[in-house]
């Protein structure tokens, strides 16, 4: 893994900025041109995206953290992806993200912490530092994997906001239930419950790995990609990101997530990526990368995803037992 | 019952196109503009391949229901051609999994084989219309008489593992794994159905012998 510091990079070290434009810069040079109406709107999905989020995401401290490795075109990232909230299908969640409005957003947090209550989205957003840009690989547990650009903040400073206790053991997240505007919510095949849950035990949730987005490729999050907020953690598979957060609680014990309440044989509370330990019906030794330019090849998976640093919460721990 | 006669050869070309159809699609689409097929082109076509082997082999299975319950008693004549067509689909399925999705890598195949069920499932389920395949000109019927029939039982196998590999590949459920179990169901229900009642009428025909 190669984690570099902001000053460490130039401007074009590793994403060509062609990989994916920023609207509001092409806007910019266009100077004069940009009264409303005179350039036309390429990217639909962001026009409910609020004016305080826009700045916010204008104002990002550019990759903080980032990889060698080539950056998955923003085409592929947000239409292929899961969030059966919108269909089981990888193509649905962009198909049918549209009747979603995640504008405005409140968060409830409670639980054991001094400062519960529910929050707009933009009173958690500016307590926290500058937004800033981190490009980490997503590992998905059905062995494919992409390298997307985020911008968000660090899980950690914003937990922090809420003065967990020191009964707070583990922390829980919560997707929003909008059965109305997710139809995979309404869907009667599906063998996962909503809402969707998942949870951290508190040493990872305060990892600086551990992100929270609200926009990737430059521009506020996408639908189909878990606007307005959502997790990373690009050390265990893709599904503990929980999308759309609505719920943040501080939790003496282990709480249930989704796809663990689902299969728990084939999914762990942990989910940490590892060549080692296989899904019951499929090998995690590798994985197909959807690469720069839509190229996909099959590459070997690494321990943790390549993020070696988190090995330190894990120390000790049988991980074939706590998959 | 006569019905409609399927026994023109147009309708033989028109069922061999149709049937060769999906092939040509997705494979002439991979090679020419494989973006079209979407992030993962060859996802698609390894997936495509599976569920247009299943939608063969349960057309093959219809073929005798139709006859039975339907005025289209000739489709049976197609059956053949329906069943390596299934036969045909399956390899390019499995060929597209060794080739293509493992990279001929045989230490993952191995890997594959020995743990994990829904792909070694699919390898018997594949062998399987292998034997039905090779077995299939009317030499090999003649020369096998009884056993033919005997053998060719071996599809009712076939299609309950395809059902169980379908439902086993996918993450969840989904209303297209249901679809398959039921018609599974009631092409084979039908069959049971068909030989009870068969057998119920010839008792009943003995009894009112009998009788008179």
């Amino acid at each position: 893994m190669l984690i570099k510091q902001a000053s460490d990079l130039t401007e074009n070290d590793v994403t060509p900025q062609s990989a994916y434009l920023n609207r509001r810069h092409i806007i910019q040079a266009a100077g004069g041109l940009a009264l409303a109406g005179a350039v036309p709107r390429v990217f639909a999905e962001d026009q409910s995206a609020p004016h305080w989020l826009d700045q916010k995401v204008d104002q990002t401290v550019f990759r903080s953290v980032t990889t060698d490795e080539g950056v998955t075109d923003r085409a592929d990232a947000t239409s292929y992806n899961n969030f059966y909230e919108f269909g089981t299908g990888k193509g649905d969640p962009a198909k049918y993200a549209d009747n979603f409005n995640p504008y405005p957003w409140e968060i409830t947090v409670d639980g054991e912490c001094s400062n519960p209550g529910t929050f707009d989205l933009e009173a958690i957003l500016s307590g926290s530092t500058a937004t800033e840009e981190r490009i980490y690989r997503l590992r998905c547990v059905e062995a494919w994997s992409m390298v997307i650009p985020w911008i968000g903040v660090e899980l950690g400073k914003v937990l922090q906001q809420f003065e967990p206790t020191s009964d707070a053991r583990y922390v829980a997240f919560e997707t929003v239930h909008r059965p109305e505007e997710m139809r995979g919510q309404r869907s009667r095949f599906s063998f996962i419950d909503y809402p969707y849950v998942e949870g951290l035990r508190m040493d990872e949730a305060m990892q600086r790995l551990a992100f929270l987005a609200v926009g990737m490729y430059g521009e506020p999050l996408p639908n189909q990609n878990g606007a307005p907020i959502r997790l990373l953690l690009p050390w265990k598979y893709g599904f503990k990101s929980i999308k759309s957060i609505s719920r943040i609680s501080f939790v003496r014990e282990m709480p249930p997530t989704t796809w663990n309440l689902s299969a728990e044989n084939e999914y762990g509370f942990y989910a940490n990526v590892n060549p080692e330990v296989d899904h019951p019906r499929w090998s995690q030794a590798s994985e197909r990368r959807i690469g720069a330019n839509g190229d996909v090849e099959r590459i070997p998976t690494r321990m943790f995803n390549g993020y070696d640093e988190v090995a330190s919460l894990y120390e000790g721990m049988d991980l074939r037992t706590f998959f | 019952m006569k019905g409609i006669d399927l026994r023109q050869s147009w309708f033989w070309w028109l069922l061999f196109f149709s049937a060769l159809a999906p092939a040509a699609w997705y494979w002439g689409l991979f090679v020419l503009d494989s973006r079209a097929l979407g992030v993962d082109a060859l996802e698609v076509v390894l997936q495509e391949m599976g569920r247009w082997s299943l939608w063969m082999l349960l057309v093959t299975l219809a073929c005798s229901t139709l006859r039975r319950r339907t005025p289209l008693p000739n489709l049976v004549r197609y059956r053949r051609m329906l069943g390596l067509f299934t036969f045909f689909y399956a390899t390019l399925h499995l060929g597209t999994y060794v080739i293509g999705w493992i990279e001929l890598d045989l230490a993952t195949f191995w890997d594959d084989v020995s743990k994990r069920p829904f792909i070694y499932l699919g390898i018997i389920g594949w062998a399987g219309l292998l034997a039905l395949a090779v077995t299939s000109p009317k030499a090999m019927v003649r020369k096998l008489k009884k056993n033919w029939k005997r053998l060719h039982r071996v599809i009712y196998a076939v299609v309950i593992l395809a059902v169980i590999h379908f439902w086993m590949q996918s993450r969840v459920s989904s209303l297209e794994a249901w679809i398959y179990t039921l018609l599974t169901l009631v092409l084979l229900g039908e069959r049971v159905w068909a030989r009870y009642s068969a057998r119920a009428s010839v008792s009943s025909g003995k009894t009112r012998a009998a009788r008179a």
